[in-house]
């Protein structure tokens, strides 16, 4: 049950999931070590679902309906608007029985109660019967701003009445300022008011309660009436939450247009949430702030604010959870949605032991949503994607910036712990095409076993180090130099590890050598099953997320390097800064998603 | 049709296919049951000692080996009647083996050495220089296929060549059965030697290499030899058949909790090889076993995923696995068999052949023979 408890009190929201906090407490729990990554990517043993019938409206739209098979009137809802209007939005501290209390339905709502062993049902988020997501409001946008218009965020256009923290109207937020591109993210063409730019997903929405009549005055009364009643704004605090095979991703947005008022009202808890976050760059012994991700003066869902992204290690997360107990977060009730394999296997622990209820999202829906938000709004006026200029040469091989206006289709390969790759149509349509499991968890765990070293950054820095050519059977070693036959290079690897059935070459190379060889391999591997899935589904576009390319450098080159050179040039691998956080992203998005819907 | 000079200077005995790979040499050879006494009288003897030596024993050296189970009786090749021998050997004694041709004097036999292989090309020189032998170089993919449909016309000693298994998952009841290769055509052929080729052959003489891939008999041997202190092939595989991978491995129910139906991803499916082996906990709870049978999944699923790949763009529905990393390695022919199966939804047949990895030698003697 939902403890209706208000803030905590003195306590300060001490714990890091690592388990030390401000008040120095908590021993450290065992969890591997930061160097862990990845994510599930539903990877698969590299087969993909190509085989199994995708149906049509691949629901690349956030389903907001984790709550229950229809959204018309089951799971949030129905606590949420019972409370009436938006009073229980009024204000941001403890409010009336929360959306989420009724929502323990399963999902598919049988009513029965499913444990994680047995709860087959967990994966179907977005039944294939779920409606299609409600036509974007395309319509509607087009009367709306245009992404080129100038503001500042917070700024909206419009009506002065209107800019009431960023507001445009009705609670709908203004699109984000679009810092300096070097492309133009005008709309194209005249058709789609805004063809590629993610939703900004509660302007979509239309506003059936807005009256229509009555002066600008009165109109502007009502508004501000639902504005702070934030009907249509989730309660602080914001997060998104990814939790994957090996480490968790949250992003979390630090408001910075606080009011003083608003200061005063707000929950200890909250506020300790709030200074702990942004005053810590590391929680506990596992627990990292990539601090230089953090985007500034963002605008979401009409706040203006920062968004910080934070890592700890999966295996964390029970000390994590148990921290939501006990600095008592269900207090807060807000609303915790989570992607990723996590989100599933931790569901009812986060119930049980820190009474929160998840709002579970299917990680590639948001895994594509975040990427596309995120890429919108750009890095702190710096470009989002790039490329590597001269991947073929050490000497003139350098990072460009690449716009990604017009990214459809395009092949989004995910390297977490396992991989997906999925072609993106466009931003409701997308596929997943296959998997590998040899991924990121791959190359680490071999790593570990062959070279004795125990995180993500010494299996690197070992592999920075080594030569794998001395691991591998080359073609030459096989040929004596190229197979022109079939324009196999001597310098190809005819067979990765193939050296090492020889007990003299095993004695004769290091483990920097060892951790080179597993870099190339598994990285080679993906890139060549990249490739094939480029090739046939005729995209020429291919993007690499994930952690396990985070200060991986070796590897992005590589498979720069492997993209143009095997397809002579026809194909181009992509890059993005935020890496492994689209999907945590992505998950924060549909908390202001499923808040505006109804 | 009078045969040419040129056509008897091949047919001179002794009739080898050589195929000189990345970690085994495989050697045909075909051994005359049809001699007459006047042949046998003029035969050198050399000729006749080689004979000798390669039929009446069944290892040769210290890691020579005849495989004794396959070989082909009674077979006709070129108007002779006799009998296919099988024999293979590191191509790491390569240059022991060309020494011995060196101190046999076996280029004063005259015979054309058909060979294949990259080793073909990579010891050409030393056969020359150190065995006074010429080597007609052929390709090894050309070979392949050439081998195994000939192989395959001519049958098992009366039993099928090809076989696939059935119930495939089921250990009780997963059987091998005969599988009539007769609509060979398409056919994704997968040549899984110390690396991959896939192959997608349209009829005798129009095939293309679809793609290949690095991960493939040689990872899996040299992994297992770092991973777990084995020396032979062998003993990894009967290390492997005693380990359990899913402690090594992180499935989509370590993730998930369960499935991960959205994209119909069985719990029991790897998301991630090795992936708990970045624990160290979880490191010091698997055996070497354990590792082994990793590796040899991890590999086996991923040739498997990519010739899934490939068949379902090249829109072929059989898939021809060989080469010598299936040698005595049921447990990966099984888990080729039921994944192109699974993931396909019954789409796709996974085939094997018997003479697994000697195609290519094959292939090499009906080039010597210039057997169409």
């Amino acid at each position: 049950m939902l403890k209706l408890v208000g803030g905590g009190g003195g306590q300060d929201w001490a714990c890091s999931v690592a388990g030390t906090s401000l008040g120095g407490e908590e021993a450290a729990f065992e969890v591997a070590r930061p160097g862990d990554r990845g994510k599930a990517g539903g990877g698969s043993p590299g087969w993909g679902c190509a085989g199994i019938p995708d149906s049509a409206p691949r629901a690349g739209v956030l389903q907001a309906g984790a709550v229950g098979p229809a959204r018309g009137g089951q799971g949030a809802e129905e606590v949420g608007e019972s409370a009436g209007g938006g009073e229980e939005r009024r204000v941001r501290h403890p409010q009336a029985p929360a959306l989420r209390l009724l929502n323990r339905k399963p999902q598919g709502g049988s009513g029965e109660i499913k444990t994680p062993e047995n709860d087959l049902q967990r994966g179907r988020l977005s039944r294939e019967p779920r409606a299609a997501p409600p036509a974007p409001g395309m319509g509607d946008r087009s009367g709306q701003q245009e992404r080129s218009v100038p503001h500042s965020p917070g700024a909206p256009v419009g009506t002065s009445a209107a800019a009431v923290n960023g507001l445009l109207h009705n609670g709908f937020h203004p699109p984000p300022v679009q810092p300096p591109h070097v492309c133009s993210r005008g709309p194209v063409g005249g058709s789609d008011a805004a063809p590629q730019r993610l939703p900004l997903l509660p302007e979509l929405q239309p506003q059936p309660l807005l009256p229509q009549h009555g002066s600008p005055a009165k109109k502007c009364r009502l508004r501000r009436r639902m504005d702070s009643g934030r009907k249509n704004r989730p309660p602080f605090p914001w997060f998104g939450m990814d939790i994957g095979g090996t480490l968790v991703k949250l992003v979390y947005f630090e408001p910075k247009d606080i009011t003083a008022e608003e200061e005063q009202e707000e929950v200890e808890n909250l506020k300790s949430i709030r200074k702990y976050l942004t005053s810590n760059t590391a929680y506990g012994k596992t627990g990292i702030r990539d601090v230089h991700l953090e985007l500034k003066n963002l605008t979401m869902c009409g706040r203006k604010g920062n968004l910080h992204f934070i890592r700890f290690p999966s295996c964390a997360m029970h000390r994590f959870i148990q921290m939501g107990s006990e600095k008592n977060f269900s207090s807060l009730h807000t609303t915790l949605c989570a992607t990723g394999g996590g989100a599933f296997k931790f569901e009812e622990d986060f119930r049980m032991i820190a009474d929160l209820q998840l709002h579970k999202l299917d990680e590639l829906d948001c895994l594509i949503q975040g990427l596309l938000y995120v890429d919108s709004v750009g890095f702190n006026g710096k470009p989002e994607c790039y490329y590597f200029e001269n991947p073929t040469n050490p000497e003139l091989c350098q990072k460009k910036p690449y716009c990604l206006d017009n990214p459809y289709p395009m092949l989004l390969v995910n390297m977490g712990s396992g991989v997906s790759i999925l072609a993106v149509y466009s931003k409701d349509n997308y596929k997943r095409v296959t998997g590998t499991s040899l991924g990121g968890g791959t190359f680490l765990g071999l790593c570990c076993l062959l070279t004795g070293c125990e995180t993500f950054e010494e299996a690197l820095e070992m592999a920075a180090k080594g030569d794998s050519t001395n691991v591998d059977k080359l073609v030459k070693d096989i040929y004596g130099g190229d197979y022109e036959r079939f324009g196999l290079q001597g310098s190809a690897v005819a067979s990765s590890f193939g050296n090492m059935m020889s007990k003299e070459k095993r004695d004769s190379i290091s483990k920097e050598d060892l951790a080179r060889a597993t870099l190339v391999t598994i990285t080679n591997n993906i890139g060549s099953i990249a490739r094939m899935c480029a090739l046939n589904e005729n995209i020429d576009r291919v993007v690499f997320v994930g952690n396990f390319l985070r200060i991986n450098m070796v590897s992005m080159k590589l498979l720069a390097y492997a993209m143009d050179f095997w397809s002579k040039g026809q194909l181009k691998a992509l890059f993005l800064e935020h890496e492994g956080y689209f999907g945590a992203v992505g998950a924060l998005l549909e908390l202001f998603k499923m808040t505006d819907d109804k | 049709n009078k045969p040419t000079p040129f056509f008897f200077l091949r047919r001179i005995f002794p009739w080898f296919g050589l195929d000189i790979g990345g970690t085994l040499v495989k050697l045909v050879y075909f051994e005359p049951k049809d001699i007459t006494a006047e042949e046998e009288e003029e035969e050198v003897e050399s000729l006749k000692s080689i004979r000798k030596y390669l039929t009446s024993n069944v290892a040769y050296g210290s890691t020579g080996i005849r495989d004794v189970h396959l070989e082909l009786k009674d077979l006709t090749l070129c108007g002779r009647k006799g009998n296919l021998h099988f024999i293979r050997f590191p191509t790491h004694d390569m240059p022991a083996f060309i020494q011995m041709g060196r101190d046999k004097n076996f280029s004063s036999l005259h015979t054309v050495f058909c060979a294949t292989g990259g080793g073909a090309y990579k010891f050409e020189q030393d056969f020359l220089t150190i065995g006074d032998l010429q080597l007609c170089k052929l390709d090894e993919l050309d070979c392949l296929i050439k081998g195994i449909l000939y192989i395959d016309s001519v049958g098992f000693n009366g039993r099928s060549q090809c076989y696939y298994f059935e119930n495939p998952a089921d250990s009780e009841k997963c059987q091998k059965l005969p599988f009539d290769l007769k609509n060979p055509y398409p056919l994704l052929l997968v040549n899984i030697g110390s690396g991959v080729s896939i192959l997608a052959v349209y009829s005798k003489d129009n095939y293309k290499r679809v793609t290949g891939t690095s991960l493939g008999g040689g990872t899996f041997f040299g992994l297992c030899c770092l991973l777990t202190g084995c020396t032979t092939f062998e003993e990894a595989l009967e290390m492997a058949s005693r380990g359990d991978s899913t402690k090594v491995d992180k499935l989509v129910r370590d993730i998930y909790g369960g499935d991960y139906e959205r994209f119909g991803l069985p719990g029991w499916a790897v998301a991630s090889s090795f992936g708990n082996m970045m624990s160290k906990e979880k490191r010091e709870a698997v055996s070497k076993e354990d590792l082994a049978r990793a590796t040899l999944i991890t590999i086996t699923n991923n040739i498997g995923s990519i010739a899934r790949m490939c068949a379902l763009n090249e829109n072929i529905n059989q898939v021809v696995f060989v080469g010598n990393f299936l040698r005595i390695n049921t447990i990966a022919m099984r888990l080729l068999a039921y994944a192109l199966d699974y993931w396909s939804k019954g789409q796709l047949k996974a085939l094997f052949s018997e003479h697994e990895g000697y195609f290519g030698a094959v292939g090499a003697l009906l080039e010597l023979l210039k057997i169409p």
